[in-house]
């Protein structure tokens, strides 16, 4: 009788066991990682034209690690040539590869290869909405307008091309709308993602490059101006046309304001948003400058003093991160700054860094 | 065809008219030709590294170009953007605009890019190669780096008629025609050839940048080649001779895209006509007097979806010198030379003018018998740019001088230079502070040549060190984001080259064989800017290993021959984490011919790439596999 309790007590003891390890072990499963690029910041590196070496880095910020091509570490062959931005949707990493007519789509935490979007003429930049893709097109440098071309994003086809303005650039989606700055003219396209057509465009001011949302629901679009040069370096003041910060409604499609540039002929682009969306940094002559948006005028001092060729704000800390491609002869850096533009750290990346995606 | 050109090849054959109805006039005459130069050598600076390619080499590969013959029996390492696309030279861990091309003397390195594209450089139009190791600037002016290429087809007297016509078939759609005849008596020597290569290049590939590595034909890498070379040596009196010379060639070539590329249909149409006249004397007493003149125009167009460019410069060129012999162990020279760039570019804010300008002067002494001793200057003179003065010295030593062998001590120092491009001068936003690359070579090595009854063996060994200066590369501007060139860093190519070759001729065998390996370290050791290149590290593109084989058998009226090119590893990025892996190239030909009198009927079946080697000379670009083409000659005399 008593070996009879000692066995059975043994025995509930062992199931017990048993069962509280397999019960942890069900516990840490969902715990597991899906990938080894869950969470991180990718850089994109556009690499050298015609050189194929456009790549994707990830910076693993916590362990202070940079991985420098994750694309080709996964699947062994590269992106292709001239990387020019990433799109991030349901788990999906959107590559698009200016130079080599196509989408590259992978896995967004293990980066393995899904399928390549093809049928595409020098793709720029690409957003969601309306669970369809749309992506800017140059088409080619000669012709006078670019289009976006709608994707199903189950089949990863183009179904259609959609006729925008000269050299399409940036694309942003609010309020099941996508916006297109049309970087060759002067004005914005807004697109209608029932019907997949231009429904109106907005005039803005020269070049306009690049475009983001504020926490007000307000679309702030940032154009470089057009430089008329004479012989280089010097420029035509006259037919010149500095550079500015417009902020649009897009209830209305009006502008509010608008916000010129003291100077001609500099450098003026990559807006983006801080964390609370209620700051707008740029690059403007070399420098980064943050303008809240309820100023009355741009700001005069910067707030990193150097040039870089992308700007980024991850969205949980608020940390500001400069792309620094130097000559493009070399690996570049990414360097993180706290909010305030103090310098935290550097990260080595690929060729030519030109810009962040947050996850 | 050029319209320019074409008045100019009408007034060679009727020049040559006159002069032949002239020549039967003087036939009684005699002449008596002076042999100055005895040894080849002694035409360059004595203890520097200079090899001749094999004639009978080029003759069987006279349908292509000459990146192809370039790369089997020289170390350069050719960058190759395709079969039919641009082709660029790195000599001893140079960059492509640090090898000086010259034709005849005179350099025709694009005046705008500061090099030459050797894929447009048909090998029919020459008949021999010089290849000169290191830096030659007191020789060949600017650009002569790393090294310099002579292209020449020296007159042939008293040969009579002779008729040579080529058809030749290939894989991808190559096909090349030649036409060539020559008339020459010990008065006159007129020759002219007529060519058109085209290759359709449509080869298979594996495309691994792809998912599933999918074999794919190569598109837009098709080449359409067509021109015409013609010279007319004529010998008038005892003292004087008179040369014309001219190379007319019209390429248009598709450029072939990567494996990661979109096809852009990028096109390049290239004109270049090279016309020059020289005028010789040459006397007991006063030594040897040279004047030539030259006139080039190069034409460029370049198409593709986005892009439509043109490039049209003319070149003026002349050169006068004058050799004295004193004694028999003193030599001097001296002379002079002027050139006038003007032309434009789509790239170019306005059209272009650039005048340069040199004077030279060289001292060969042989103190004894065995030394031969060197020194060579040279003082350019550029618009707005402040050339070096150029010094090569350099001492031959004869260790052993005996009928059956000799062995020879070089050493050689000498300086280089490379003056901006016209690119680099006028192409917005252009930097007014650029100096001219300069470079430092030292060298020396030793040359053994052994021959008894049939045999003969030449043996070279060198060891070099070259420093480059004030490099110039094009960098991004921060503020602006415009690219511009600057003088960005110093390079340091350390190496060496050791060849032998050996050949034995009886009455109906020839056979011969040799080898050439070089070892090249190139590494950055300063930067003038802040870049992120790191220093120290193997250039990229730059193979520290290569060897080049090759070996020929002619029997009776049977050749065979087989070329051998193993390049090593090569990296491509500066920090050297990634490469090319090494590869190896077979060529074989095979010919045979009949001869019925004066007829001679040649084939001769080539293949190509006989390993079937996957290669690629620049990260992406794809290159043919293995290939064949059949050549069907014919000769008269």
């Amino acid at each position: 009788m008593k070996k009879n309790l000692l066995l059975n007590r043994l025995l509930v003891g062992a199931c017990l066991f048993t069962n509280a390890v397999f019960f942890t072990s069900c516990d840490s499963d969902t715990e597991q990682p899906k990938g080894t690029y869950e969470r991180g910041v990718f850089v994109v590196n556009e690499g050298n034209f015609t050189k194929g070496n456009g790549a994707i880095s990830f910076l693993n910020t916590s362990a202070n690690t940079a991985e420098p091509d994750i694309f080709k570490a996964v699947n062994n062959r590269p992106l292709g040539d001239n990387v020019q931005s990433m799109f991030i949707q349901n788990e999906k990493a959107y590559v698009v590869v200016n130079n080599s007519n196509k989408i590259e789509v992978a896995d967004a935490n293990t980066f393995n290869w899904l399928a390549t979007i093809e049928n595409l003429k020098l793709p720029r930049y690409m957003t969601v909405a309306n669970n369809k893709g749309y992506v800017t097109e140059t088409i080619s440098y000669v012709v006078a307008n670019g289009q976006v071309s709608v994707i199903d994003l189950n089949a990863n086809t183009v179904i259609k091309a959609i006729p925008v303005g000269t050299q399409p650039e940036q694309i942003v989606t609010f309020n099941n709308k996508v916006y297109v700055t049309n970087s060759g003219a002067n004005t914005v396209s807004v697109i209608n993602t029932s019907t997949d057509a231009v429904e109106a465009t907005i005039t803005v001011g020269d070049s306009p490059n690049s475009l983001t949302v504020d926490t007000n629901g307000k679309l702030w679009v940032l154009c470089g101006g057009n430089t008329v040069y004479t012989s280089y370096p010097a420029f035509d003041e006259n037919a010149s046309t500095a550079g500015s910060l417009v902020r649009i409604n897009p209830n209305n499609n009006a502008v509010e304001a608008t916000f010129t540039f003291a100077t001609k002929g500099s450098l003026l682009e990559d807006l983006t948003t801080n964390k609370d969306k209620n700051k707008l940094l740029y690059s403007y002559a070399g420098k980064v400058y943050q303008f809240d948006i309820s100023a009355t005028s741009l700001p005069g001092a910067a707030l990193i003093n150097r040039s870089f060729y992308g700007i980024g704000v991850e969205p949980g800390t608020g940390f500001i991160y400069g792309a620094d491609a130097g000559s493009f002869m070399a690996k570049g850096k990414a360097i993180r700054y706290n909010a305030n533009g103090i310098a935290i750290d550097s990260f080595a990346t690929a060729v030519g860094p030109n810009g962040f995606v947050f996850k | 065809m050029n319209k320019k050109a074409f008045p100019f090849f009408l007034l060679f054959w009727s020049i040559a008219y006159l002069a032949q109805s002239q020549s039967d006039s003087l036939a009684a005459k005699e002449l008596r030709i002076v042999e100055i130069f005895g040894r080849p050598v002694s035409r360059y600076a004595a203890g520097s590294r200079v090899t001749s390619l094999d004639s009978a080499f080029l003759k069987i590969n006279n349908s292509g170009q000459l990146s192809e013959i370039l790369q089997f029996r020289t170390p350069i390492y050719l960058k190759n953007y395709g079969p039919g696309s641009l082709a660029t030279a790195a000599f001893r861990g140079t960059s492509a605009s640090q090898t000086a091309v010259l034709w005849h003397g005179f350099n025709i390195n694009q005046p705008t890019l500061g090099q030459t594209d050797f894929s447009v450089i048909p090998v029919t139009a020459f008949s021999q190669v010089d290849v000169q190791y290191g830096s030659a600037g007191a020789n060949y002016g600017t650009g002569a780096v790393g090294g310099a290429i002579l292209l020449t087809s020296p007159a042939t007297w008293g040969s009579g008629l002779k008729l040579r016509l080529q058809q030749d078939f290939g894989s991808f759609n190559h096909a090349f025609t030649s036409l060539n005849g020559s008339y020459s008596t010990k008065k006159i020597h007129l020759k002219t050839n007529i060519f058109r290569q085209s290759a359709q290049n449509d080869f298979e590939f594996i495309n691994f940048t792809k998912a599933g590595q999918p074999r794919e034909k190569q598109v837009n890498a098709a080449t359409d080649q067509k021109g015409f070379t013609q010279d007319l040596d004529l010998k008038l009196g005892n003292y004087h001779t008179l040369s014309f010379r001219s190379w007319y060639t019209n390429n248009d070539n598709e450029s072939q895209p990567n494996m990661t590329q979109a096809n852009t249909q990028a096109r390049r149409q290239d004109e270049n006509l090279r016309l020059m006249a020289e005028w010789n004397h040459i006397s007991d007493r006063i030594g040897r007097t040279a004047v030539r003149i030259a006139y080039f125009n190069d034409y460029q167009h370049y198409t593709d979806e986005s892009n439509n460019s043109i490039v049209n410069i003319d070149t003026y060129q002349a050169q006068a010198e004058h050799t004295l012999f004193i004694q028999d162990k003193l030599t001097f020279k001296g002379g002079a030379e002027a050139q006038h760039f003007s032309g434009e570019n789509t790239g170019y804010a306005r059209p272009v003018r650039e005048d340069r300008a040199a004077i030279f002067g060289w001292i060969r002494y042989n103190p004894v018998a065995r030394l031969n001793l060197s020194l060579n200057l040279r003082q350019s003179f550029v618009d707005g740019f402040n050339p070096p003065l150029t010094p090569t010295a350099g001492v031959n030593f004869y260790l052993l001088d005996k009928v059956s062998s000799t062995l020879i001590l070089k050493g050689n120092l000498s300086r280089g230079f490379r003056v901006p491009t016209l690119n680099d001068r006028f192409w917005p936003p252009g930097n007014a502070n650029l100096k001219p690359e300069s470079s430092w070579n030292y060298e020396t090595g030793l040359q053994h040549t052994y021959k008894i009854n049939q045999f003969r063996l030449t043996s070279e060994a060198t060891v070099y060190r070259l420093l480059v200066d004030d490099y110039i590369q094009w960098v991004p501007r921060l503020e602006t984001g415009l690219w511009s060139p600057f003088n960005l860093k110093k390079v340091v190519s350390t190496g060496g080259e050791l060849s032998s070759e050996g050949s034995y001729t009886s009455r109906k065998t020839v056979l011969n064989a040799g080898f050439l390996y070089s070892y090249t370290q190139s590494k950055q050791r300063k930067t003038y800017l802040p870049t992120a290149e790191p220093l120290n590290q193997q250039l990229y593109y730059v193979p520290q290993h290569s060897l080049r084989g090759y070996t020929g058998f002619k029997y009776d009226t049977w050749l065979l021959t087989a070329n051998v090119n193993f390049t090593g590893m090569r990296y491509t990025t500066p920090e050297n984490n990634q490469w090319l892996p090494a590869y190896t190239l077979l060529n074989v030909a095979l010919g045979k011919s009949i001869r019925l009198g004066a007829y001679q009927f040649q084939l001769i079946g080539k293949v190509n790439n006989a390993t079937n080697a996957i290669y690629q000379t620049l990260e992406y670009y794809a290159m043919p596999q293995r290939h064949y083409a059949l050549s069907l000659r014919f000769n008269l005399n």
